[in-house]
């Protein structure tokens, strides 16, 4: 028996892949099967060789290596651009105009991040704290997440003051959640690009797939989950 | 991807740091609930045992959940201890203290629990006669006599709490020289295609888990031996 196209994504583009992926059915007839999960992992069991068709990671660096290590069939490509965001529960928190400020004062005691080490979201948090001039100060507030969805899990549960995440997480602009969202500035940080990858003994079907990713109706997907259009 | 056998020690000891003090507090609590447990009826004892079970069935990460939401800051105890401390419950050393005590709990009463009950009461009744108070004879009696069910129960709580990933990595938040554990470096050394790495902490791991393990089986099987002569 066939098995289905499997996509293997990052979990952070999950939300938005679904959805692409589900339009893709209904023009195609094809099949599509999700997993997801980090990209370390997801990347281990490809090197493992995992029977997947297509690698949607959450950085650049994981795809590349499994294509220079002959794991790919082409080249990496790029399928998303993330943003990032500032989320708190506590309504009694407000920041506009003076994040800076209260993130190093004594109001917020915990700042929820992804983890810098495995997570491009968490990477690209510290170098906006960075560039903000705050990193040595809120240093010792900082809390680390698996990833994006745990960081903002902390403060959803009150156990941080605030979160920097995906926006894509929230999934959008619009759905604060019950918090309060703010967008930092994207010259704080280099913008977070998501690659991909097909991977060699895929399915032939693949490629249109990843066509589709590429394509205006997925464009409009990604965007409304808050990822950036360039 | 560094190939280098350096080895960081920091999250090996704060795993063993942590581990140590959840042991002399479960042995702590743990001993007075198996006691309840083992000598006293009451209605409803099934659903108590049941409920200090779970821990064995909650997927770690469940359990860490429920802790994350219990301590947080809309919650009554963490907005108590934010009150008095100024810091939160989560990610701290005592949150995460919390966490493996409750998710080790069952490892810690049960062996103690089934050494209480396996016990010939008319030990305990002999000392009662003989004039000793509950405390006397559960001190001088029923302790030494279940000795080999207390250590049972400290070594497993300690191995069970070395063990630990997922309740510390919804509880903890991963900090460097706090909350940071050998399991969750470990993961992380994996996720960022550090494998050299991981492989020589969890060799550490591996080697100091089987040295626990068999430090149980010996004394459980030189203790029979001696209880049997």
């Amino acid at each position: 028996m066939a098995r289905p196209l499997t996509v293997a994504v990052a979990s952070n583009a999950l939300k938005p892949v679904s959805e692409i992926a589900r339009l893709f059915e209904q023009e195609s007839g094809l099949k599509i099967r999700i997993v997801h999960g980090s990209t370390g992992k997801l990347y281990t069991q490809i090197a493992q060789g995992a029977p997947f068709d297509i690698f949607l990671a959450a950085d650049r660096e994981r795809p590349e290596l499994l294509a220079s290590n002959g794991f790919a069939r082409g080249e990496p490509f790029t399928y998303a651009r993330g943003s990032l965001a500032l989320w708190t529960a506590r309504t009694d928190l407000n920041l506009t105009g003076r994040a800076k400020a209260a993130l190093s004062g004594d109001e917020v005691l915990r700042v929820a991040i992804a983890n810098p080490d495995t997570a491009p979201y968490g990477r690209a948090a510290v170098e906006a704290l960075k560039a903000l001039g705050i990193l040595t100060d809120i240093n010792k507030k900082l809390v680390y997440g698996e990833n994006v969805a745990q960081a903002f899990a902390f403060a959803a549960t009150g156990n941080a003051d605030v979160a920097i995440i995906a926006l894509s997480v929230l999934g959008g602009k619009e759905k604060k959640r019950g918090g309060e969202l703010y967008i930092i500035d994207r010259a704080l940080y280099g913008p977070v690009v998501q690659d991909g990858l097909i991977i060699k003994d895929s399915l032939d079907e693949a490629s249109s797939f990843v066509s589709f990713l590429q394509g205006e109706t997925a464009r409009t997907v990604f965007e409304s989950y808050g990822y950036l259009l360039e | 991807m560094d190939g280098s056998l350096y080895i960081d020690w920091v999250p090996i000891l704060i795993s063993a740091k942590l581990a140590f003090v959840t042991t002399i507090a479960l042995i702590i609590l743990a001993t007075p609930v198996a006691y309840i447990l083992a000598f006293r009826k009451f209605r409803g004892k099934a659903l108590v045992e049941a409920v200090f079970a779970l821990p064995i069935v909650l997927p770690p990460t469940v359990l860490g959940f429920f802790v994350l939401i219990s301590i947080g800051s809309f919650s009554p105890v963490g907005q108590w201890y934010r009150d008095i401390f100024g810091s939160t419950l989560a990610f701290s050393f005592v949150g995460i203290v919390i966490a493996s005590i409750l998710y080790s709990f069952p490892f810690a009463v049960q062996p103690i629990q089934n050494a209480f009950s396996a016990m010939d009461p008319k030990l305990i009744d002999a000392a009662r006669t003989l004039g000793c108070s509950r405390w006397q004879t559960f001190c001088r009696v029923i302790v030494p006599a279940s000795r080999v069910g207390i250590v049972t129960g400290a070594m497993l709580s300690f191995a069970h709490t070395v063990g630990e990933f997922g309740v510390v990595l919804m509880v903890g938040g991963s900090i460097p020289g706090s909350t940071k554990v050998a399991s969750i470096a470990i993961y992380e050394n994996v996720e960022t295609l550090n494998y050299a790495q991981a492989a020589t902490m969890s060799a550490v791991m591996l080697a100091f888990s089987f040295m626990i393990l068999s430090a149980v089986y010996y004394y459980n099987r030189t203790n029979n031996q001696l209880a049997i002569r």
